[in-house]
């Protein structure tokens, strides 16, 4: 589902505070993904729609005083972690190493000195078409970012799917850059072993 | 000697370029001699590569709706 991409930033901020309801639309489905996995990332899934559009319409009201010093996409993301952080109620979540380090020392992927178990077999299905046209596989990966600990699908929904900077996310989830790609990596290999798993085996 | 399970572990840090010279360099050796881990690091890239292209959420048509009138409204007026 391409679309035209959007014009540069000067020309598409400029059109933006010109009334050019066209434009605004793909905007909107440009970004809205991102956004989504923003607000999910930071204040979950029961308040998360309602987040983005409140960031959507406090940026529409701000929008003739954006300047421009950040990428459109930037301020938009900022706006909504904001929107996303003032609507939090819960304590914020610490982050735990722990845990992360105990599965570690039992992945039964390796033996005991390191080696892989079984070997790492070569993937039928690669490019991001392939993977993302097998809706099997998407619900199983659903499920399984579900049962991601807190942090680890949180890092993975900013960095990955919502497409933010380590720094800001570093930034939001209060936490040191080192820490936060553990956490990214432990959430990306889980990814990666799902999909290696449903490949071999054809199995959720 | 970094085991295959090291270099799973390190597969975020090699591609954001976080290592030091020298774990660079083991690392860089072993994926020459492990075609296991050549394919982990393969397929961590594209398991990124998809998750950055997976649109998990479009706008419903009611809530695209009711941003483009409001937006319609407040720049028409700004
Ligand atoms: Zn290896």
């Amino acid at each position: 589902m391409e679309t035209q991409p959007l014009p540069s930033e000067k020309e598409l901020v400029a059109r933006l505070k010109n009334n050019d309801v066209a434009l605004f639309d793909q905007v909107v489905k440009e970004y809205h993904s991102s956004m989504y996995a923003v607000a999910y990332a930071i204040a979950g899934s029961s308040i998360a729609d309602e987040v983005v559009q409140e960031a959507w319409i406090s940026a529409i009201n701000a929008i003739h005083k954006f300047e421009g010093r950040s990428a459109l996409k930037s301020w938009l993301i900022r706006i909504t972690a904001n929107e996303a952080k003032s609507r939090l109620r819960k304590e914020s979540r610490s982050v735990s190493l722990e845990a992360v380090n105990e599965n570690w020392a039992t992945d039964t992927r390796f033996t005991q000195r390191g080696h892989w178990a079984e070997g790492n077999p070569e993937w039928d299905m690669s490019s991001p078409d392939e993977l993302l046209s097998a809706d099997e596989l998407k619900d199983c990966l659903k499920k399984h970012i579900d049962r991601l600990p807190d942090n680890q699908q949180q890092i993975l929904n900013l960095r990955d799917i919502g497409g933010l900077d380590m720094e800001t996310i570093c930034n939001i989830l209060q936490i040191t850059a080192s820490n936060a790609r553990v956490l990214l990596h432990r959430g990306r290999d889980k990814v990666q072993q799902v999909i290696a798993k449903f490949q071999r085996t054809g199995e959720c | 000697m970094l085991s295959c399970k090291h270099i799973v572990d390190l597969g975020t840090d090699y591609l954001d370029q976080e290592l030091g010279f020298w774990k660079k360099t083991e690392m860089k050796m072993h994926l020459m001699i492990c075609r296991h881990c050549r394919r982990y690091m393969k397929q961590l890239k594209q398991t990124i590569a998809m998750l950055s292209r997976w649109q998990l959420k479009q706008p419903t048509q009611e809530q695209l709706e009711q941003l483009k009138s409001k937006y319609q409204q407040t720049v028409s007026e700004g």
